[in-house]
């Protein structure tokens, strides 16, 4: 078994009322385990309590109960600078009246390590964030990417057993972001740093975390591999909050042999659901948007009145195409695929996707993420054309909360 | 081009006012001490020898020295006393924080004059300092403990500048974003380090804002040493007043005016050298 590298005992974090504020539970008796070397994320909304167990691992907040342990040891009476942690701060907080050497070898000079030594590590450092030569300019002549470099490379020097990172890159552009992130990810993996990532945004999240802890109103609604966390989201908080999903309602129609449930005036096939479930019970079925895909309806005799190709028929029923009088209705049920008939309601092109809403019978609407490649039929749905919302019994999820 | 214009009609009625209020007068002291005389016939003749008078007047200088270096003193306890208030303030007071600035800032509006009488009054031969000396044996009745002297002087004007540079401290240390204190912990800081390494360089800017807006009135100052200071607390102002009110000399009291105004503006000088203007304005 891994070693842990932090460890959180029952840990709430309550507010008191004060003037103008109402007495808030930010952190609702937390039990965790971080592994030496992990990538891990606390992933929620604002006020859901994760930059506040971030700064309880740091020391700047003291928890109301509960203990927390950096690398076996209890952090109680630990203040925030004997603790072997470092933190990434949200808006850098790099130090204006000194430079970028300066700010990088703070910790070092305050730890007594001799010039000769601070300057080769802090060389080092700013070599490691590609940052080489940047020691004697002001901070403030530095770009946003360049400042959270620095401010990266200023906790990084201290070597610290964990290194905490708060929203670190939310006040980066979009495209900068997304190499950074990768940046982060790779050093990561190099250094064997166990990190811990405060944000919000759930695909940065998904793109850096060994694992994520999905956080609301204070309490973890699911921790897990991202894979783990987008594929079989544990309720409808996480299903929404990570990635775009379809909420229908559904009652469980049959379990035995196989579970059965009804959804948009249709009975529908669907994997078993993770907690206990009785017959005739009220579920909502969660459906990611690019899972879902399109077909037309009606013979394939009307489809090749209409203009389709063989290449797309082809695409269309993957290599074998029925005889000319059958439906394809017909062929998706004998595929044992799950077939909602609907009509397009709204299509939108996204450039990499086009983006379809489709109304069920029952009045409910799915969202279908349908990726735009060429020679693809279903890239081609007007509003007002009748079709069938499809996916794989598997890919749907029941959820109970 | 249209931009500039707008900008030159924006800025000629305060440019007006700066020329007619301050640049004119000061052109008037400057001409007035080339003139011989104050007023009559000899104020028509040109000389240097004022310049000659003062600068051959080794007592009228040491004064002038005696009353800057004073103020240097008075200007440095001031911020020392005051900083621990603004660091109250702005770090410890919390909910209180509104109350006590209101106070601080209360007291400065209180007039200036009023607050010199209270220490006259305080500092006097039966007043309360002197009545607890007198009932510890430490001084006998009827005599005047600390007034009238330059002791009395230096902590009237303190007293009255504390709020004054308390202000211009507090909003130095407002401007300081609070993660740079909380960086200086994760870095290793103890509470003392992190105030040595990051608040006090960070609050600079609002200390030598403070210092100055005690420095520069002080070395002017009169009325507190005509007050409280006798004739052993008398300063370089005092001199300047009885030069324009007793002697009648106008001309050497321009001169030692501008004298002042020039040893003023060196700590100005260096001050804006070394910070930016903004940050002095707690702007």
């Amino acid at each position: 078994m891994a070693e842990v590298a932090v460890e959180l005992k029952d840990v709430s974090k309550v507010f008191p009322a004060g003037r103008g504020a109402q007495r808030v539970t930010a952190v609702n008796a937390m039990n965790l385990q971080i592994w030496r070397g992990e990538f891990f994320t606390f992933l929620g909304p604002s006020g859901c309590g994760k930059t506040t167990t971030l700064r309880m691992i740091a020391g700047f907040e003291n928890p109301t109960a509960g203990e927390i342990t950096i690398a076996g040891e209890p952090m109680t009476d630990v203040p925030a600078n004997k603790r072997p942690v470092n933190t990434v701060f949200q808006n850098y907080a790099l130090f204006p009246h000194l430079n970028v050497g300066q700010n990088v070898g703070f910790g070092l000079k305050i730890k007594r390590v001799a010039a000769p030594e601070r300057e080769r590590r802090v060389k080092e450092a700013l070599e490691l964030v590609r940052m080489g030569g940047y020691e004697n300019r002001r901070t403030t002549q530095l770009s946003g990417g360049q400042q959270q470099r620095i401010a990266l490379a200023r906790a990084l020097v201290n070597e610290p057993t964990v290194l905490l990172l708060d929203e670190p890159l939310g006040a980066l552009d979009l495209k900068l972001r997304k190499e950074v992130q990768l940046e982060l990810k790779q050093l990561q993996s190099q250094l064997g740093i166990t990190f811990i990532y405060v944000t919000h945004d759930q695909e940065e999240a998904l793109t850096m975390s060994d694992r994520i802890a999905v956080m609301q109103d204070g309490v973890i609604q699911q921790m897990g591999a991202p894979r783990e966390i987008y594929e079989s989201p544990a309720n409808r908080f996480v299903a929404d909050f990570i990635g775009e999903t379809n909420f229908l309602n559904g009652r469980l129609s049959q379990t035995t042999p196989a579970y059965r449930l009804t959804v948009a005036e249709n009975e529908i096939a669907v994997k078993p659901p993770e907690t206990a479930v009785s017959l005739n019970q009220a579920v909502t079925l969660a459906i990611r948007p690019e899972k879902i895909n399109l077909y037309p309806v009606g013979t394939v005799a009307d489809l090749q009145a209409q203009g389709t190709t063989a290449a797309e028929l082809r695409r269309l029923f993957q290599g074998n195409i029925p005889t000319a009088n059958s439906t394809v209705g017909d062929y998706l049920q004998g595929e044992g695929l799950v077939a909602l008939p609907g009509t397009v309601v709204e299509s939108i092109y996204i450039g990499t996707d086009i983006r379809y809403q489709v109304k069920l019978p029952n009045g409910e609407s799915l969202i279908v993420r349908v990726q735009n490649l060429s020679g693809r039929y279903d890239t081609r749905f007007k509003v007002g054309d009748a079709v069938y919302a499809v996916w794989q019994p598997h890919e749907a999820q029941i959820l109970t909360s | 081009m249209e931009e500039r214009r707008r900008l030159s009609i924006l800025i000629t009625p305060s440019a007006i006012f700066m020329l007619v209020l301050f640049v004119l007068p000061l052109l008037i002291m400057v001409v007035y001490t080339f003139r011989q005389g104050s007023f009559g016939p000899t104020s028509r003749i040109f000389t240097l020898a004022h310049y000659h008078d003062f600068l051959s007047d080794r007592a009228l200088q040491g004064l002038l020295w005696r009353s800057v270096v004073q103020s240097f003193w008075i200007s440095l306890i001031s911020v020392c006393l005051a900083y621990p208030v603004a660091y109250h303030l702005s770090f410890q007071a919390g909910e209180r924080k509104m109350t006590l600035l209101t106070i601080i800032i209360v007291t400065a509006w209180v007039s200036f004059l009023l607050r010199i009488l209270a220490w006259k009054v305080l500092l006097g031969g039966s007043g309360a300092i002197a009545s607890l000396a007198q009932s510890l044996g430490l001084s006998e009745e009827g005599m005047p403990f600390l007034i009238y002297s330059q002791e009395a002087v230096n902590l009237t004007l303190i007293y009255v500048w504390i709020p004054f540079v308390a202000l211009p401290i507090f909003a130095g240390l407002e401007r300081i974003d609070p993660s740079l204190h909380e960086a200086a912990y994760d870095l290793g800081c103890s509470r003392p380090e992190a105030f040595v390494r990051v608040t006090l360089p960070l609050s600079l800017p609002g200390v030598v804002a403070g210092f100055l807006f005690v420095f520069i009135p002080t070395v002017g100052e009169y009325v507190t040493p005509s007050l409280v200071g006798g004739t052993t607390g008398v300063m370089f102002g005092n001199i300047v007043r009885d030069q324009f009110v007793r002697a009648l000399n106008w001309p050497l009291g321009s001169l030692m005016s501008l004298a002042m105004l020039i040893v003023v503006l060196i700590p100005l000088v260096i001050a804006a050298r070394l910070f930016k203007f903004s940050d002095l304005a707690g702007l």
